[in-house]
């Protein structure tokens, strides 16, 4: 046989042997794929993506007014919050608290409205019995919501009770206009007293007029200035309207009645524009009243949308990387174990006097544990596309490319540990720290984008988390092969690789 | 120990001369400060059956170490097959089988999956269910080659482990305790095909504990704590531990002190009782071929009826013994 011929024979040989030996523990390959499958299953029936529900209780003094808006309140805004009741004491609702008896407590001052007319913010008391800071922000978070609602609840009332305001303002607003026309008739008759008289009915309607529609027109102007062309009438009239207003009267109350004809001509066109002001006075005011109170209060409102065009079920997110540590962690384990299995077992020592090499026993032993891995891969990976539903949006053949390198890199650790440990334990302990590291630093399930830069370099040593990476674009994204990031895995891979033949030729020498 | 010029000028009769295939000076390995094999000076000749007798700890399993190149020496040289172990090539190992103590193949594997793995190993060709065959046959475990390793008996894994060292045809064959916990028919049958080997040019480097296997060696060293204390032919080993042949004579009639003592001082045969009975006494000569048919002729002479005269041949656990007894007396001066 030629050099090449018996390199094939000595190289198949583990592929034939590791394969009888797997194969005949039918147990261990029936776990290793359903085992991930039922996992997935499971956790997709038993994870649900909506937020908690918590049970609040709500302290309230005996004799406050606002038991039964807390009450009406707590009972509409949302499955986030489950009204437990209210009770005056604080000490035992944060007893009860402590017992678990309920999630949340709220403490509501006994004078709200007297801190808030003394220009003071009234604070609502929260309590939580959370250790988990993920919960813990949960609860916070449905605290501002609470709040939140509150205030909005607050506001829409308030802006209800000056749209029924600005209602009864119609009255005022016909005798403003009737006494503006009436002044601006007396002046185009050239009738001095006439005018002076309706001069001094005008400004009484326009006093009245401005204290009686302050807070409506306030509302209504404050509205427009915020948002501009939100409403239906020109923002630059509007914006002005109660100004003009009271500029109208300053001005009304500073001209002295005319004498002359030039006067008497400027005073006319000065009551046509006050004719004028009071109509849009008048639009304003239909146009505030006619507006959605919920619409004031919260006048812009959130629809989001993805780009991928798929909405992800919290499963379908975590599938693929979870086939990436699952495939990772189980060939790193394989390949661990198997050359201190060897030294363990003395076989070593028969590969040392045989002629095989170094780079013959890894590479037979890469291609059978990489045979075994494809068989696995692929059983995996139809169960949980064709079972389970997992979205496979892109191109099969880059997702067996990317299987192909994961597991060739992953085997190359697995490798890298088996030849540095003295015993299966060390392996063992080894391959589960790998596993521990990938867990939290991959983006398995906290998300990259958050850690803290100069540690990414530490994320990026590890096969899961370009896998990870690699399988979100290509099945959840449908996007082609990030060359980069396959690049750098395949590069850890083949540094691995140099490594394991370095240190397994030094340890096939003579001692 | 033997220094360098008593092993070269070793009298090894009706051996032609053969390219060595095993030769050592010097050779010494310590471990931690402790000298496992000291001094070792040894040449095995191509095609010889090599025993190397040892009690338990002597350095046999060190010095075949040494031998395959698992072991750097610490000093000494060594030369197997023409080469330095520690800087075998593949060819070189080749030609090289080697039996380990312990049971190193798969428990896992079938016994002719282990065949297969091994052979692979070597890089015999994927034709090769015949030869396998042939040599479970020789082993006696075709009947079980489906059967998992690690549901056969010690013996039968002692055995496959001989089988797969064959598996490649070897030149040289190091063989540690090859026959330790075999029964002793297959034992015998062991020693048969080393020695059908022997006959196909084949050199075997043999090491027991069983010193009565001594008998199937062409040549055996004999260790002790380290050192190799000689080589010789087996026969030689027995004239080297008595300083001679022994002939075992028996009488019908009383042997008497006054006789005992004419027949040790014959100045004929330099005799020495070794043991002796009222009729049977035992004699140390230089040579048992000329002493026997003079003892006959002497007691015939005196009209002492004797019925029988033989070469007395004593086991090699005795030879083993004395040697070692005799090393040790050298060594206490």
């Amino acid at each position: 046989m030629d050099r090449f011929s018996r390199f094939i024979v000595r190289s198949t040989t583990f592929l034939r042997k590791e394969l009888a030996t797997i194969f005949r523990q039918p147990r261990l390959i029936l776990t290793l794929i359903l085992g991930p499958f039922l996992i997935m299953l499971l956790f997709g029936f038993a994870f649900r993506a909506e937020g908690r529900s918590l049970r609040t209780l709500f302290v309230i003094s005996d004799n406050s007014p606002f038991a039964q808006q807390v009450q009406e309140f707590a009972q509409t805004i949302g499955p986030a919050i489950v009204y437990e009741g209210i009770i005056p004491d604080r000490d035992q609702a944060l007893s009860r608290l402590a017992r678990n008896e309920v999630d949340m407590v709220i403490i509501v001052p006994d004078n709200p409205m007297d801190l808030i007319r003394n220009n003071e913010q009234a604070t609502l008391e929260m309590y939580h019995n959370e250790i988990d800071p993920i919960q813990v922000d949960y609860v916070r978070q449905v605290g501002r919501l609470y709040v939140d609602s509150l205030n909005r609840k607050v506001l829409q009332s308030v802006t209800a009770e000056n749209q029924e305001e600005a209602g009864t303002l119609q009255d005022k607003l016909e005798a403003a206009q009737s006494s503006a026309t009436a002044y601006r008739e007396a002046l185009a008759a050239r009738n001095a007293a006439a005018a002076a008289s309706e001069k001094q009915n005008l400004n009484t309607d326009l006093v009245a007029l401005r204290i009686l529609a302050g807070a409506s027109l306030g509302i209504a102007q404050g509205t427009n200035e915020t948002f501009g062309g939100g409403t239906t009438t020109d923002p630059d009239q509007n914006a002005n309207t109660l100004t003009d207003l009271d500029t109208l009267i300053q001005g009304l109350n500073s001209t002295p009645d005319p004498t002359t004809e030039a006067e008497m001509q400027q005073q006319e066109q000065d009551a046509a524009e006050i004719e004028s002001s009071i109509a849009e006075l008048n639009t304003s005011l239909s146009d505030f009243q006619n507006m959605d109170p919920n619409v004031i209060t919260s006048p812009f409102t959130v629809k989001t949308e993805s780009v991928t065009g798929i909405e992800l079920e919290l499963t379908d997110f975590f599938t693929p990387a979870v086939i990436v540590l699952l495939l990772q962690h189980l060939f790193v384990t394989f390949a661990a174990m198997s050359i201190v299995a060897e030294r363990r077992a003395g076989t070593m020592e028969l590969f040392k006097t045989s002629p095989i090499s170094s780079s013959e026993i890894l590479v037979g032993k890469t291609l059978s544990f990489f045979v075994f891995g494809l068989v696995i891969a692929a059983m995996i990976t139809m169960l949980v596309v064709y079972v389970l539903g997992t979205p496979m949006l892109g191109r099969w053949e880059n997702y067996i490319i990317a299987v192909v390198v994961l597991l060739l890199t992953s085997l190359a650790v697995g490798f890298f540990i088996s030849l540095i440990s003295e015993n299966d334990t060390q392996a063992v302990q080894f391959s589960m720290l790998l596993l521990l590291a990938s867990i939290f630093f991959s983006g398995f399930f906290l998300d990259l984008r958050l850690m803290w830069e100069p540690m990414k370099a530490f994320s990026y040593i590890l096969p899961a988390t370009y896998g990870i990476d690699i399988m979100h674009d290509v099945m959840l994204r449908g996007l082609p092969l990030p060359t980069t990031v396959i690049g750098g895995l395949a590069l850890i891979g083949l540094i691995m690789f140099l490594a394991d033949w370095f240190i397994l030729r030094r340890l096939m020498q003579t001692r | 120990m033997l220094d360098r010029e008593q092993v070269e000028t070793q009298e090894i009769p009706d051996v032609p001369e053969r390219p060595l295939a095993i030769r050592t000076r010097e050779l010494t390995k310590a471990f931690g400060g402790e000298i496992a094999v000291n001094k070792i000076n040894m040449d095995v000749p191509t095609g010889a059956v090599f025993g190397f007798i040892g009690p338990s700890g002597s350095g046999k399993t060190t010095t075949v170490r040494l031998l395959m190149g698992l072991y750097e020496p610490d000093d000494g040289e060594i030369s197997v097959l023409g080469a330095r172990p520690s800087n075998f090539k593949r060819h070189d190992r080749e030609r090289i089988g080697y039996l380990p103590q312990l049971f190193v193949l798969y428990p896992d594997l079938t016994v002719w999956e282990n065949m297969n793995f091994t052979a692979s190993l070597y890089g015999v060709s994927f034709w090769r269910t015949k030869l396998l065959n042939r040599l479970l046959d020789l082993v006696e475990l075709r009947e079980d080659k489906h059967k998992l390793v690690r549901n056969i008996s010690g013996g039968m894994q002692r055995r496959l482990s001989l089988a797969a060292t064959l598996v490649h045809d070897p030149d040289l064959l190091f063989l540690d305790e090859p026959t330790a916990g075999i029964d002793p028919i297959l034992r015998k049958k062991f020693w048969d095909y080393f020695k059908e080997l022997q006959v196909n040019g084949h050199t075997l480097f043999v090491t027991t504990q069983y010193v009565g296997e001594a008998a199937y060696c062409d040549f055996v060293g004999v260790m002790s704590e380290g050192q190799l204390l000689t080589v010789n032919t087996p026969e030689g080993l027995r004239r080297e531990a008595y300083g001679g042949d022994i002939v075992k004579l028996g009488s019908t009639e009383r042997i008497d002190y006054t006789l005992r003592q004419e027949v040790q001082n014959l100045p004929e045969l330099k005799s020495r009782i070794l043991n002796a009975t009222d009729y049977e006494l035992q004699l140390l000569v230089d040579d048992g071929a000329t002493a026997t048919p003079y003892l006959v002729e002497y007691f015939r002479d005196r009209r002492k009826s004797i019925n029988s005269v033989e070469s007395f041949f004593p086991s090699y656990d005795d030879v083993f013994v004395k040697l070692i007894e005799k090393h040790r007396n050298n060594e206490n001066g």
